[in-house]
Formats: structure tokens, sequence, C-alpha cells
């Protein structure tokens, strides 16, 4: 996985990128690719991923997906008219579809986190649309759960504010 | 949001950061969004400042305003289904929508005007519905 990790190569015209993850996995992508990334769009205009780009707080798995999903999507950034690489709207939306649908709590929020810190933000909308989603049903309770927080209000206060909103609280 | 609730063993998974929480807020529907007020203190604070509900606002798809004041005065509060976001702003220009949020408003909160005896002076129940107003009468 490291192979000739350190050497750019020219591949159909863009320059290759290292993209390094906390546990030290690699991925080789085109600068088209990785500049879906506004961090690494900035990298690249600066001049600074010559050795890599190490994401400290990225993990392999997630990078794995976060750079399946650039791949996909490198298309409708770049490509006018350029039907190689371009995926057609309909087979991206299914991949989308896919690759969140298949997501539960703790590898969707790091996959949120990861979209934030690399500042990708369709890749954000989506993560954050996926979990809304699937907060819509849940009882406070269960959202508290999901977000690991501690319920801080008096069970009288509790029971106040859901009488003021009472419909929302009916299932 | 300077003070966080304290957590839980974060067995659940990462915590996310409260410009996140923010984010995914904002992309609940009104029912969701009202739960949200129960969860801790934080949310709360976040879910009914008016900052937050601008932002709410512009996720959700732009819907007229669908629900009228013979319905609150009924007393039937809890049958409906539209609170913090039936007056779309694109269609209905501020100064007009103002006037009829705040009608709403004020029918409202006369439709509730008795507090839950147990309310507490931290957590006002008018609130939400005067921050809810205030970026609509700009």
């Amino acid at each position: 996985m490291a192979a000739a990790a350190a050497e750019a190569t020219i591949d159909g015209g863009g320059k290759m990128i290292i993209l390094i993850s906390a546990d030290g996995k690699r991925f080789e992508v085109t600068e088209a690719v990785a500049s879906q990334s506004q961090l690494i769009s900035n990298m690249i205009e600066d001049d600074c991923t010559e050795n890599g780009v190490r994401l400290p707080n990225v993990d392999g798995d997630i990078l794995t997906m976060v750079v399946d999903y650039c791949n996909m999507h490198a298309g409708d950034a770049a490509a006018d008219g350029d039907t190689t690489k371009a995926s057609s709207t309909e087979e991206l939306k299914k991949f989308d579809a896919e690759l969140v649908q298949a997501l539960e709590n703790p590898v969707l929020f790091k996959l949120i986190l990861a979209a934030n810190f690399l500042n990708i933000k369709s890749l954000l909308d989506m993560t954050c649309q996926r979990v809304a989603d699937m907060m819509s049903g849940k009882t406070p309770e269960q959202m508290r759960e999901t977000f690991s927080i501690e319920n801080d209000f008096t069970p009288e206060e509790e029971a106040a504010i859901r009488q003021e909103n009472a419909w929302a609280f009916d299932d | 949001m300077a003070k966080r609730a304290r957590l839980l063993s974060a067995a659940a998974g990462p915590v996310l950061p409260d410009e996140l929480v923010w984010e995914i807020l904002a992309r609940l529907p009104a029912r969701g969004l009202l739960r949200c007020h129960a969860v801790c203190r934080d949310w709360r604070r976040l879910a009914t400042s008016a900052d937050f509900l601008l932002a709410h606002h512009r996720h959700q798809p732009p819907r007229p305003l669908v629900f009228g004041c013979a319905r609150w005065r009924s007393g039937a509060a809890a049958d409906a289904d539209a609170a913090v976001d039936s007056v779309d702003l694109i269609r209905h220009p501020p100064s007009a929508a103002a006037s009829s949020a705040s009608a709403t408003t004020a029918n409202t909160r006369a439709s509730r005007s008795t507090p839950p005896s147990t309310g507490s002076s931290s957590s006002s129940p008018a609130a939400p519905s005067t921050s809810a107003t205030r970026p609509r009468a700009r």
C-alpha cells in the first residue's frame, strides 16, 4: 500500500496526491478528486501536498469512504463534456443513497467529522441529512443515547417542556 | 452554548461539536425539532435561538401559511401540526409575514396562557414563541 507512495505521478493529465490516514493508510488520488475537499484544495494552492497529506484525525476506514465518495463525485465538479469519468446523475444518487443508508451511528458520526474537517460540503450535507432523517422518529431519550448526552433537566422541567408542545411528543 | 452538557461514557461513538449538532438539528422537521427541546439545556437553548430558527427555516421546503386561528381557539393545541416554520418568507414578504406571524403567536400564547405549575423560571414556556417571532418582525 505504500509502494511508490511519495512519488507524485502523472495520470491522465492530473497530478496525484497521497492522503495518509491517522493509522497510516495511504490513498493515491488525483488533484481533481482531492480538491473536492476545500482543505486539500487550499493546500494544493499553497503547494504543500508534495510529501503526502497527513490527516491525523481521519481513520483509514473512514478515509476509504471519503475517497470513494470523492472519486465518484469528481465528475460533477470538474468535467464538463468529459464523459469518461463523469457518472450520470442517477448513478450518483444511487451511490450516495447506498453509502449513507448502510451507515449507523459511530461510523456515521466519524464520517460527519471527517467531512467537516476536510471541508467537503456536499458530503457534510448528505451525512447530516441522514442523521436528521434517522432522528426524526426518535424520542428525547433515544436522541440522548445517540448523541451521548446526559439529561440535565429536572423531571419537572422536562414535563413542562413536553407540555409546551405536547403534540410533538405523541407517538 | 459555552457550557456543554456533561457527557455519558462515550460508548455510543464520537461526540459532535456544537456547530455540527446545529447542522443536523437544522435539517429536522418541526416535530423532531420540538422533541429536541426536551433533550438537554444546551439543545433547548440552541433550538430556540433566533439565529437557529432562521437557519432551520432555510432548510425546510417552502410551505404556505396553513393553519388558521380557529384551530388554536378550539383549545386542541395537540392536533395543530405546524408550529415553527409555517410561514414562507419567499412567497410572503417579511412585512406581510410578520403581521400574520405575530397574530398567530398572540393566539398561540393566549391559548396557552396558563403556565405549567411546575415550570421553572429558567425555562419560561413563552420563550420559544417570542424568539421565533423576532426575526420575522425585522
